[in-house]
């Protein structure tokens, strides 16, 4: 009976851990002193619908970077290359994470840009595979109604 | 409607964000650069809810940098050294080195604003003023502003 209990325990682990790595994109920073992870915050996004950036930060040891709300800048690129930049805060629901809202207004492909500075590391990376669904952000008229 | 939809969402996230007792102004302000002649001996800081003063802990250290205060970027920077020696801070719990003592007025209570009197005014350097708060709704909230006396 342990032993199955470990067993589901261990599997629920294993889908928690893969769903996370499909929905986010990270990337290696400061000769990889550092992790910056990236995806949507809402999944799955939907156009018309409040979403944002999902951000965290981790140092080699996997620990989470606080604090950083005023040392990150962040923008969203929409699939026809216009620009918004967010106004990055901590995630008050998730510690170590920051946010920004914003709203997909048409079905596509986005791409975040992030950079900033953490201890002494300087760093811009941009995150164009955040979800790994295609397109990422989905018509929301699939999902509307009336 | 989907307007209407979308109206009451972005309302419910920015709800979230001046939930609990963040900060809302401060005197010297975040990110402040003041003149050796202006050096504050009173910090003065306003938050959104009450504090429980009793259940708090206040902590105003200087933060040794290289820094050009010109730079565009000095700000950014700054507050990301800061966020260091805030976690370092508040992993302690006696003095650390060089922390700059003050008494709270009030010293209790529960108040949205209240002011750190120092003992003498700040020598010119960059400082950072970290807190573990109890927000009156219950929360924990840790936070930091940061701030620099030009020489």
């Amino acid at each position: 009976m342990q032993i199955r209990s470990k067993l589901l325990n261990a599997l629920l682990a294993l889908f928690v851990l893969s769903g996370f790595a499909l929905a986010h994109q990270s990337k290696e920073v400061g000769d990889g002193a550092y992790r910056v992870v990236v995806g949507y915050l809402v999944n799955p996004a939907y156009s018309g619908q409040l979403n944002g950036i999902d951000l965290a930060i981790r140092n080699a040891e996997g620990e989470p970077m606080m604090g950083l709300e005023r040392s990150i800048l962040a923008w969203v690129i929409a699939p026809d290359g216009t620009e918004l930049q967010l106004t990055v805060r901590a995630n008050a629901d998730k510690e170590g994470w920051y946010t920004g809202n914003f709203i997909p207004t048409v079905a596509g492909n986005y791409t975040f840009r992030v950079s900033g500075f953490v201890g002494q590391v300087e760093f811009e990376e941009l995150f164009d595979e955040p979800a790994h669904n295609d397109p990422a952000v989905m018509d929301g008229a699939a999902i509307s109604l009336p | 409607m989907m307007r209407r939809l979308l109206a009451v969402a972005l309302l419910a996230a920015l709800s979230l964000v001046s939930a609990h007792a963040h900060l809302g102004a401060s005197d010297p302000t975040a990110d402040a650069v003041v003149p050796a002649a202006e050096a504050p001996s009173v910090i003065t800081l306003e938050f959104t809810e009450g504090v429980e003063l009793a259940f708090s802990t206040f902590r105003l250290v200087p933060i040794d940098h290289e820094l050009d205060v010109s730079d565009d970027t000095f700000a950014m920077r700054l507050n990301a050294l800061a966020a260091q020696k805030a976690a370092e801070v508040l992993a302690v719990r006696g003095e650390v080195e060089g922390e700059i003592p003050f008494e709270l007025q009030p010293a209790r209570g529960t108040v949205e604003q209240f002011e750190m009197h120092l003992a003498e005014p700040l020598a010119p350097g960059s400082y950072v003023l970290v807190w573990r708060l109890l927000s009156v709704d219950t929360h924990v909230i840790e936070e930091f502003i940061t701030f620099t006396v030009a020489p």
